[in-house]
């Protein structure tokens, strides 16, 4: 019984010597000059920032008429929508996160006529407003293959810097062989890392809170620095936390960057594809249903 | 300069030093680098407070990634920790 509750207390502190990894965003597990590029990395994974800078200067740089619409997006991303799409389009002076989102809104704004000519009697405004998601959920569905560029709003935060992710998947196995062969202790994992494309599918299917973690790319970081001490931890017998956490410190600041963002990367894009796979799977079925 | 991030900081962690030591070093120009100092740190403040209720969410999520990505490197750790006790 107290045996049972014990070792119920410690899965719950367990992996507690990555610690420091989470805090630090692994800062410490590479020397000074490779974390530059593990940050840079893994920095450019974190959605843009929709806030700009809190500066006077902003309102100087941009014209008066465009003024408007900068302030509106400053404050109220959506409403932003809505006024872009009326007076579109031309806004080349918001940045490209924001041209980005204009094109994808224009080329759906034909869409929304469609819909908005089958219901005429729904006023413009209203529309735009409440039957926002309805209305990108039947773009989403009538044309299928441009689904991953109509998701919503907040999808499209979290997964802001997806739209480069078919040019990652593309060098992925090319990636784990050259580096394969660099180490035999890479080559264990990879092949191990390669030969389980399909551990998505032991991932929780119910909890998706935590899929939206502000920073996810960090935790596959840190299951591939995991990962590369594999086949060391499981050759050595009756270790316990501390030891292991003793042999995670040894390795403090002389982790492989190279290897291990490779490694990181190929599990993040298995990731992601899983995740808007299911993400568009659930939107059509929520659709379905109303 | 009107700067918003400046309340946002009221006292310095450790480890803040970690990511203060990079931006300067990246920066090369302390105001540049505390401007983005400030940013990062709206973003990862919530890791720094003291409840620990940030970081411990993101030890569960490494675990739940853990279990899927390699059960049998999981069970080993777990058999790790429950040795202490038998």
């Amino acid at each position: 019984m107290i045996n049972s509750i014990c070792k119920h207390f410690l899965i719950l502190v367990n992996l507690y010597f990555t610690y420091r990894w989470l805090l630090l965003e692994c800062k410490r597990e590479f020397s000074f000059s490779e974390s530059l590029r593990v940050l840079e990395v893994m920095w450019a994974t974190l959605p843009i920032d929709n806030e700009p800078p809190q500066l006077k200067e902003i309102s100087s740089l941009t014209s008066s008429s465009n003024n408007n619409i900068v302030d509106i997006f400053c404050s109220t991303p959506s409403r932003l929508t809505r006024h872009r799409a009326l007076s579109c389009p031309q806004l080349s002076v918001i940045d490209e996160s924001c041209s980005r989102k204009n094109r994808q809104h224009s080329c759906s704004v034909t869409y929304h006529d469609n819909y908005h000519h089958l219901s005429p009697s729904t006023h413009q405004d209203f529309s735009w407003t409440s039957e926002n998601d309805e209305y990108r959920l039947y773009s989403s569905i009538k044309y299928d293959q441009n689904a991953s560029s109509t998701l919503t709003r907040p999808r499209e935060k979290s997964f802001e810097n997806s739209f480069s992710l078919s040019e990652i998947s593309e060098f992925d196995s090319d990636n784990l062989s050259t580096c394969s062969s660099d180490n035999p202790k890479a080559s264990n994992t990879a092949s191990q890392v390669a030969s389980s494309t399909n551990w998505v599918l032991r991932l929780p299917t119910n909890d998706t809170i935590w899929l939206e973690d502000d920073n996810s790319f960090l935790l596959f970081l840190c299951i591939s620095i995991l990962l590369a001490h594999r086949t060391h931890l499981l050759k050595q017998k009756n270790l316990d936390e501390q030891e292991i956490a003793m042999h995670f410190d040894r390795y403090r600041r002389r982790h492989n960057a190279e290897r291990l963002l490779t490694y990181a990367r190929t599990l993040y894009v298995q990731y992601i594809q899983w995740a808007r796979k299911k993400r568009m799977l659930d939107d059509l079925n929520s659709f379905s249903v109303s | 300069m009107n700067f918003e991030g400046e309340a946002s900081i009221t006292c310095l962690f450790l480890g803040m030093n970690e990511y203060a030591s990079t931006l300067l070093y990246v920066m090369r120009d302390e105001s540049l680098a505390y401007l983005c100092f400030c940013s990062i740190m709206r973003r990862i403040r919530a890791n720094f407070s003291t409840d620990g209720v940030a970081i411990a969410t993101k030890l569960h999520h490494l675990k739940v990634l853990l279990q899927a990505v390699d059960p049998v490197y999981w069970k080993f750790l777990e058999s790790c920790d429950a040795g202490m006790f038998i």
